[in-house]
């Protein structure tokens, strides 16, 4: 029998693939942070969180990752576009940056992130918890049940918060109009 | 990090160790299927609404008309892409790409027959809601970029109906899924051996339709292409073929949609006398004739309509009846 | 499970649902101010019922103990005194007022979890459930023009950014100890101390509750909030969420263990600055609020100097601050409620002759004042005494030196607000009228804060032993 991994070593292909999720969600960040139109913020924010999709793939939760694509990418960001579609246009200049601020931005940032990487590349992170099959859906339910019980109650009751508090200040807002 | 280590790179990439042929063949199949179902699809339109409107429908093009559709194929491959100036070049180019991509994904985990499914997932019913989000976002996309009015406001209210109407069918499948206690397509084939789920679950099923009509864009929730008021919507700037990959993916999605609720609601492949695949493929199509018999008998809703329709109708009682059949399966 | 021990958080959630009912339809305002008063007053005596209780519940995410429940005691007179220091609650919009109550006690509620909780995530959510209230709360303000909605906003940025820096540690913390249960981290956080990635993941958590108490790099919000929110808002977003911070401040500092040098170190810092800062900032303000708001800048830094102790002695003190701090500020709003006459910002020249126009107003404010400054025999006086000595005998000497110096410059603007009050005449200004129960409130506060300067002993014991459950 022929087989594709006679031609390609699977091996090469995950390790692709792999990269190519990284990428993507790093590339994304990148146009989330830099573009200047807000709708290609957004976009890149909507790509980045496909990367991640990927890589909760890569971590053995499929659930998560089609969570992940169902929330952030189908829900959320859709939600900010939709928003800011409905809302007027600001055609606000750009404020310049001062040069001194950037560069001082740019160094305390690379800085840190030198020192974050060092810091987690020389710590002993233990074994991880190693999966023996796919048990995403049910021992997370059952966690969600159990250990974050009061999380998950408490989730609700900030979601109902969120939303009422947001139809309030809809309606301050609008009594000024 | 050793990515060869990490668990289930075995399972993700198992398909590379399988036949060569089988996974060409299953390309094949969806690559050459999507667009002549379409063709067939469209003409199957065209002849339903013109019999429901007491008039023949196309005649012109081979025996009773049945090349049109091939023919018209060809003349949008043919035409000119145009790009309008002033548009945002990019996103324009990327929109009708990448609305087709859940139009290819969704048949991955749908399973036709016992032995027919390209790939058995344990998320397969999740796979699909997940990448038709990627259709809104594509929508969004081309109604923006094309920088007119008529297709950002087909886009917007794509948005605003997508969202709406994905709660009562995400909550209309969960009654089902909490039944079958999976989201793998094939188990929740195989617990209607005896007895369909639209016989449990009428209230689900007739809500889950009605969703995946209002998902597809389909009429009597066509508010995102309204011709009469919007021109064509969403996909107003869009020319020759790119104009058809939005197509394309339209009819794609319903055949989708339609072998979901198969799968969720009319038991699969189960039926007397003929082999699985018919069975299911006559469902199928059944549905699909369901939903363009609406459409031509039908008027379109107002917007208001559409959207209190999903939040104070439908939402509620696909609340209910997910509440109903938790109740039920405790007690049992 | 025992439901008693959740009785006072699920008082307050019936509280909350009870104001929601209230918006659904119309309701008079001197209802929603009656039923806040008496279901706040209730509240106190269901958390004072519950103060000796223990116990675990929900899987031991949820531990109730004395340190616990003396926080929540705290909370809830916090948010009585609130309600009655507010009265008319002239600064909130008549037809949102019972927005305003459910959100206020449903951050309350937030609160009190938070002090509850013995499991990162669920203090995360905890502290969002507060912080989204005050979110919700800062614009609700009856003063058209006002910068309430800039407030509100920055509040909401400032706040995302320092949630997200608390999760990012929270997964270096769960990395190292791999569990969100504070129990487990104990166990396995003394070990790891040495490790830069353990303190500086337990030291960006902690930054979520600088934020909350305002500690320097964390600070940029508060003059703002203070000056754009209504002065009753205020009063409970410049002290509640305090509390609620110097208790989770106690509990995942004493996950550290005694050995943690680089995280004092980083504590003594940020006290320090923050003291100095918020005294030489608050020297030059105007606006009585945002002079308040820089003041409890410093107030933070003081009351690092308990909590950077890492002792019971230190913990104790800190709590006893917080605790003064409470009724001191509650007092100087109170004063700052009832001379607003609809509800807008007071400067100090609003003070001017408060002597001749309410004599015990101005009173009550010259107490709250030189207890925020520290002279004896208040209880802010009494509160930095057992933090310095703390911090003293843990060698902090270069550190209590600052504390005093600061403290010394303290008092000068402290004394001004007093001065404006007795020294300066009223130039016409009206005399400000008081109902019998803000006069009892002065009283009250006159007398608490007095008491506990005099007699702290009962307190710091009881502190004292609350911090046991917590130190290991």
């Amino acid at each position: 029998m022929t087989t594709i991994s006679d031609f390609i070593p699977p091996i090469i292909v995950a390790q692709g693939a792999f990269w190519l999720m990284v990428a993507l969600t790093l590339a994304g960040a990148f146009i989330a942070v830099t573009l200047p139109k807000i709708l290609h913020n957004i976009l890149g924010l909507a790509l980045s969180m496909f990367g991640v999709t990927g890589i909760y793939l890569f971590l053995g939760s499929q659930f998560v990752a089609m969570m992940q694509l169902l929330i952030y990418v189908g829900a959320i960001c859709i939600t900010y576009i939709f928003a800011i579609m409905l809302s007027p246009p600001q055609e606000l200049d750009q404020p310049k940056k001062r040069k001194t601020k950037v560069i001082a931005a740019l160094i305390v940032s690379v800085v840190a992130f030198i020192g974050m990487i060092q810091m987690i590349i020389s710590v002993n992170w233990g074994p991880g918890t190693t999966l023996t099959r796919d048990w995403s859906i049910k021992t997370l339910g059952q966690q969600l049940l159990t250990r974050y019980f009061l999380v998950f109650e408490l989730i609700s009751l900030l979601l109902a918060i969120a939303i009422i508090g947001a139809i309030m200040i809809a309606g301050i807002g609008q009594k000024r109009d | 990090m050793n990515i060869t280590q990490l668990p289930y790179i075995k399972d993700i990439f198992a398909f590379m160790g399988s036949d060569l042929m089988a996974a060409v063949i299953g390309l094949l199949i969806i690559a050459v299927f999507v667009p002549l179902n379409v063709a067939f699809l469209v003409l199957v339109e065209r002849k339903v609404a013109g019999h429901i409107q007491l008039r023949p429908g196309p005649m012109e093009v081979g025996p009773h008309g049945i090349l049109q559709t091939l023919i018209d194929a060809v003349k949008l491959l043919g035409k000119e892409m145009v790009t309008p100036g002033m548009t945002d070049k990019v996103l324009f180019f990327l929109a009708p790409i990448l609305v087709v991509v859940p139009a290819f994904v969704g048949w991955v985990p749908i399973s036709f027959s016992p032995i027919m499914q390209i790939r058995e997932m344990n998320v397969g019913v999740l796979l699909i809601f997940s990448f038709s989000s990627i259709s809104i976002l594509s929508i969004l996309m081309a109604g923006w970029s094309s920088n007119n009015k008529y297709s950002l406001i087909g886009a917007v209210r794509a948005v605003a109906q997508n969202v709406a109407y994905e709660i009562p069918l995400l909550l209309s499948t969960m009654s089902v899924i909490i039944m079958t206690n999976t989201f793998r397509m094939s188990e929740i084939v195989n617990a209607q051996s005896s007895v369909w789920h639209i016989l449990y679950q009428p209230v689900a099923a007739i809500i889950f339709i009605i969703a995946t009509t209002a998902e597809c864009n389909r009429a009597p929730f066509d508010l995102v292409e309204a011709e009469s008021e919007l021109v064509s919507g969403f996909h107003t700037e869009y020319t020759g073929m790119r104009f058809s990959l939005f197509f394309l993916a339209e009819y794609t999605n319903m055949v989708i949609a339609a072998s979901m609720a198969t799968v969720l609601f009319l038991g699969g492949w189960f039926g007397p006398f003929f082999p699985g695949l018919i069975w299911f493929v006559i469902k199928v199509y059944f549905l699909i004739f369901v939903v363009m018999w609406v459409r031509w008998t039908y008027p379109r809703l107002r917007f208001d309509q559409l959207m209190n329709f999903a939040w104070k109708v439908l939402i509620p009682i696909a609340l209910v009846n997910l509440l109903i059949t938790a109740i039920v399966l405790k007690v049992i | 499970m025992n439901f008693l021990l959740f009785l006072p958080e699920t008082f307050l959630l019936l509280m909350a649902l009870i104001f929601f009912c209230q918006s659904l339809w119309k309701s008079s305002a001197a209802l929603n101010q009656g039923l806040a008063f008496f279901l706040s007053a209730l509240g106190v005596i269901v958390c004072l019922l519950n103060l000796n209780s223990s116990g675990e519940l929900f899987y031991k995410a949820y531990r109730v103990d004395l340190f616990s429940q003396l926080f929540k005691c705290l909370i809830s007179l916090g948010l009585f005194l609130v309600v009655v220091l507010g009265r008319k609650f002239k600064g909130i919009t008549e037809g949102l007022q019972p927005e305003f109550f459910m959100f206020l006690s449903l951050s309350s509620l937030g609160l009190m979890l938070m002090v509850s909780s013995v499991e990162l995530l669920t203090i995360f959510i905890a502290m969002e459930l507060s912080s989204y209230s005050i979110y919700v709360l800062i614009p609700i303000r009856n003063q058209v023009g006002g910068n309430q909605m800039e407030a509100a906003i920055k509040y909401i940025i400032f706040g995302a950014a320092a949630t997200g820096v608390m999760l990012f540690g929270m997964s270096y913390v769960f990395g190292v100890t791999q569990s969100t249960y504070l129990a487990d981290i104990l166990q396995k956080m003394p070990l790891l101390i040495k490790e830069p990635v353990a303190v500086i993941g337990l030291l960006l958590v902690l930054c979520g509750f600088f934020f909350k108490l305002a500690v320097v790099p964390f600070h940029f919000w508060t003059p703002d909030i203070y000056q754009g929110g209504a002065n009753e808002t205020v009063s409970f977003v410049a002290t509640m969420p305090k509390l609620a911070g110097v208790a989770l401040l106690l509990r995942l500092v004493s996950l550290a263990g005694t050995e943690a040098i680089t995280l004092v170190q980083v504590l003594v810092l940020l006290a320090a600055v923050s003291m100095t800062f918020g005294n030489l900032a608050a020297l030059v303000q105007k606006d009585l609020k945002r002079l308040l708001a820089y003041s409890s800048i410093a107030h933070a830094g003081y009351v690092l100097l308990g909590i950077l102790t890492l002792n019971s002695a230190g913990f104790s003190a800190a709590i006893f601050h917080i605790s003064a701090y409470l009724l001191m500020n509650l007092a100087c709003f109170l004063v700052i409620c009832a001379v607003s006459r609809e509800g807008e910002n007071v400067t100090i020249n609003d003070l001017s002759g408060l002597y001749r126009r309410s004599p015990l107003l101005a009173f009550t404010l010259a107490v709250g004042a030189f207890a925020l400054a520290g002279i004896p025999p208040t209880a802010g006086f009494t509160g930095k005494l057992y933090l310095f000595i703390a911090a003293l005998n843990q060698g902090h000497l270069a550190l209590v030196i600052i504390a005093a110096v600061n403290t010394a410059i303290s008092i000068y603007y402290y004394l001004n607000i007093v001065r404006s009050a007795y020294g300066q005449d009223p130039d016409g200004l009206p005399a400000v009228t008081l109902s019998l129960s803000n006069r009892l409130l002065n009283y009250g506060f006159i007398l608490a804060i007095f008491l506990m300067g005099t007699f702290p002993a009962w307190f710091i014991d009881l502190a004292r032993t609350a911090c046991k459950t917590i130190i290991s």
